[in-house]
């Protein structure tokens, strides 16, 4: 696989990824109704920015005006009353002029589909960073723990082991009761996790040096493992639906949270064996013959040699979460209404059939998709081969 | 062996104990009042008289007034149990003032006398010797009922105050001084109070009739969870039956195929295939299916399937006899249901037999002068079978997932087509059946495929 074929798919998937994201990032750009910048003989006026107060008419009566308009000028959300019906795309008969026209068709409401997809991509793109971001945060810090403290390098005798399940409970219960229960009162918050955190370390320290009895360690290996196997015995799609139905209000956020809970879990697994290996290497060794704190070897030693392991995964996890997200839209929950994602452009072409409404979105998902495996598959084969 | 499945069936207890936690607590979180909406089931309208009696009787059936877990840990000035009040909209006030760190005892009191002074106001404004602007005064101190911030509550007893022959002499006084006293009883600093409900409480119960068959009713047509889940499970798990049969038949013989001759025209062909056929969303696949296949709109030659929707089901037909029936309608759901699956093992299978290709005891066999056909059946497959076995039994699970949206899209009355339609409708029993009845076989399945790869592989076993 280490051809010259695969280095071209690569090449490919990479330039296409990078021109999604241009597009994902300057979708407010390209895509709208209203002028982006304006010159009349009031002076230069940016109406993208400022509201469009300056209206076809007002544009045509002064002399030297000119304007600088978006690509395509239809704002996803707008309905074309000439292209009510839906007109079929790479339709050149209808359309005023080649700036007016719709490229790949409108819907039956007469909403433009390749602005649509536009703005798809910078919500597609945003599920997908944030939700892997924050799962490689909760899923690496668990794994990379779970594997470098193993069962029995963190040990407690029984009294802090009593003592910590306590505060423990005691924390919890009291974040809890002002975070959700009570309004928050920032200040007293404060002083409180202060306090919590106070007592916690200055017992610890007393009965570390004060008290000698039994020592048990804690089993932090298996409880992770334990976390992960509860994670994987609900199948995603359907912990997804019954997560996303907890949300009072729809809304983008509420999508990437119930997705990162979703897909911590791979993390955690790759970072757990990853770690596990490099964790034996000789470098590890000397790093902690020298002392260095735990944190450290973790973070400047370890965290780097997996990281391209790692990018495996994260590959994956993006079109992952940019699958998840469009299945939910597609079945018609989470998003809010004034959202636009492929996936509903999509479900709103099932139902009208609609060819254009069904293939356009749906060939943009495959697309990322499609350069991310191939991307990741890359990274599979460049990958460090260790035992 | 025997020890090793105990073992192992021994450390699936605490993750179903968690599972079931899990989903109760997430059915206790959605929004939504059981009892409220087995009202309307029963045909007793919400404004009649007798709602309130009939709410009553169902909050009890359904054993809402028990404490939730076996333990609860809350502030000292809560009171034990606040499931206890029946009535929905007296909980909620109660709940509105706790949160403001009230005391319970004081609320309870300001409460009666609340609605004390408000009892008596029908009496003293259809009484004509009073002024008229008295009377309004009086009236709009109805809004008692319906506020909750102090500084309100504060504004209308003062202002009543000012009536210059105040009436309702003595329910006031009373009012004034149980507000005084709940405001003068609000909490700075709170203790934990750890309170043990014992067995009596509804998770426990919610458990135990898990275990017995009980699993509650469907809001939506009354009938019985479990009855709801068994006819739906049938066709999922014939869709699940065929998904797994047509991809291992396709699957491994082009994985083992392609991993034969690695590099090899077929090889590359089926790479690229494949990779393109893993990205494919489902739903992608399926609405174009469907939009191609399904209707003559495109040219009568394509339209070679009935559309979906269109399942007529009649309760009295068998269920072969209905698989059979609509099973020129099945054909566009297994194909896409099949799609990813057959790429994903495919690879599977061909990285797995070029893994072993490079093992010592296939130099061995072709030392031997055994051919490469006989090397690849005996040796190579045999071994390069076994974790792909497990894979399999371990991904069954998974085809539950992927197949709810196609019965979604297709419209196929499967599990998946039950757990959406029940979240639409927010009938909370049959969705948490589902994700608990789900998560039970995914765990069986997981173990199942376990106790598979320790029977395959014993030096598994001696780890």
């Amino acid at each position: 696989m280490r051809g010259r074929n695969t280095s071209f798919g690569y090449t490919t998937a990479k330039y296409i990824l990078i021109l999604y994201l241009v597009v994902a990032l300057f979708s407010p750009v390209l895509v709208g109704d209203k002028r982006l910048l304006c010159s009349s003989d009031d002076g230069i006026t940016f109406p993208f920015i400022s509201g469009g107060h300056l209206s076809d008419s007002t544009y045509g009566t002064s002399k030297n005006a000119w304007c600088i308009m978006p690509l395509i000028p239809y704002a996803p959300g707008n309905m074309d009353t000439a292209a009510q019906q839906g007109a079929k795309p790479f339709d050149f008969s209808n359309a005023k002029s080649l700036r007016y026209m719709h490229w790949l068709g409108t819907d039956r409401l007469g909403r433009d589909v390749l602005s649509g997809i536009i703005y798809g991509t910078a919500t597609a793109f945003k599920i997908g960073f944030f939700s892997v971001f924050l799962s490689f945060l909760i899923g690496v810090t668990f794994g990379m723990s779970a594997a470098y403290f193993g069962d029995n390098k963190w040990r407690l005798n029984i009294i802090q082991w009593i003592f910590g399940l306590c505060t423990l409970t005691l924390s919890t219960y009291y974040l809890w009761y002002e975070f959700l229960i009570f309004n928050v009162d920032v200040f007293r918050f404060v002083i409180y996790l202060f306090l919590i955190v106070f007592c916690i370390v200055a017992v610890n320290r007393y009965i570390l040096h004060h008290v000698k009895s039994k020592i048990i360690a804690i089993p932090l290996d298996t409880l992770v493992m334990k976390l992960i196997e509860i994670r994987k015995s609900i199948p995603g799609l359907f912990l997804l639906l019954s997560l996303i139905v907890l949300f009072p209000k729809p809304s983008l956020w509420n999508i990437v949270i119930v997705i990162s809970l979703l897909m911590w879990s791979e993390f955690a697994r790759f970072a757990r064996a990853e770690t596990l290996a490099v964790k034996e290497e000789t470098y590890i060794q000397s790093a902690r013959v020298f002392g260095f704190y735990s944190m450290r070897i973790i973070f400047i030693h370890i965290l780097p040699n997996i990281l391209p392991t790692l990018l495996v995964v994260i590959c994956f996890s993006i079109s992952s979460a940019i699958i998840l997200e469009s299945s939910l839209s597609f079945l018609g929950i989470g998003l809010p209404v004034e959202e636009i994602s492929w996936g509903k452009l999509l479900a709103e072409g099932r139902n009208m059939k609609l060819w254009w409404l069904v293939v356009f979105p749906g060939f943009a998902i495959f697309t990322v998709v499609l350069c991310l495996n191939v991307i990741a598959a890359h990274f599979q084969n460049i990958g460090p081969q260790r035992n | 062996m025997l020890i090793y499945v105990i073992k192992k069936v021994m450390l699936i207890v605490p993750t179903v104990i968690m599972v079931m936690v899990l989903a109760f607590f997430l059915s206790k979180l959605v929004p939504g009042d059981a009892a409220e909406s087995l009202i309307t089931l029963q045909g007793v309208l919400p404004q009649s008289s007798n709602a309130n009696q009939v709410y009553q009787n169902n909050y009890i059936q359904l054993h809402l007034d028990k404490p939730d877990f076996y333990v609860s840990i809350q502030p000292d000035f809560y009171p034990e149990n606040l499931n206890e009040v029946l009535s929905p909209t007296k909980r909620k006030e109660i709940k509105t003032f706790l949160q403001q760190k009230y005391g319970f005892e004081q609320v309870l009191q300001y409460f009666k006398d609340r609605d004390a002074f408000v009892n008596k106001l029908p009496e003293i404004l259809l009484d004509t010797t009073v002024s008229f602007q008295h009377r309004s005064k009086l009236a709009s101190s109805r809004s008692l009922l319906f506020i909750s911030s102090i500084d309100e509550i504060g504004n209308v007893l003062d202002s009543l105050s000012t009536l210059p022959r105040l009436l309702l002499q003595y329910e006031y006084q009373a009012l004034n001084t149980s507000f005084d006293n709940l405001k003068n009883e609000k909490k700075v600093s709170y203790f934990p109070k750890i309170i043990w409900h014992g067995t009596n409480n509804q998770f426990h119960l919610w458990v135990s009739g898990l275990f017995t068959g009980n699993w509650g009713i469907s809001i939506k047509d009354g009938r019985s969870v479990l009855d709801k889940i068994a006819s739906a499970i049938s066709w999922t798990l014939l869709l699940l039956l065929l998904n797994l049969i047509i991809t291992i038949l396709i699957a491994i013989p082009t994985g083992v195929l392609s991993g034969f001759k690695v590099g090899g025209y077929f090889d590359k062909v089926s790479n690229v295939f494949w990779l393109i056929l893993y990205s494919m969303p489902v739903f992608w696949l399926a609405s174009m299916l469907i939009i191609y296949f399904t209707s003559d709109a495109y040219g009568s030659w394509m339209d070679i399937f009935p559309p979906p929707g269109s399942w007529v089901i009649h309760e009295d037909m068998g269920f072969l006899e209905k698989a059979g029936h609509f099973s020129s309608q099945l054909v566009l759901p297994v194909i896409c249901l099949v799609a990813n699956d057959i790429a994903y093992l495919s690879r599977l299978t061909r990285n797995n037999i070029i893994f072993q290709k490079m093992k010592g005891f296939v130099m061995m066999a072709k030392a031997k002068g055994l051919d490469d056909r006989k090397v690849l059946l005996r040796h190579i497959l045999p071994n390069a079978m076994i974790p792909i076995v497990t894979i399999i039994a371990g991904s069954i699970p998974a085809g539950l997932s992927g197949s709810l949206i196609i019965e979604v899209i297709f419209n196929i009355p499967g599990m998946g087509r039950l757990m959406y339609d029940s979240i639409y409708s927010a009938d909370w029993n049959v969705v948490f059946g589902i994700l608990i009845i789900i998560s039970f076989c995914t765990i069986i399945f997981l173990l199942l495929a376990d106790l598979l790869y320790g029977w395959l592989n014993p030096k598994i076993k001696l780890s």
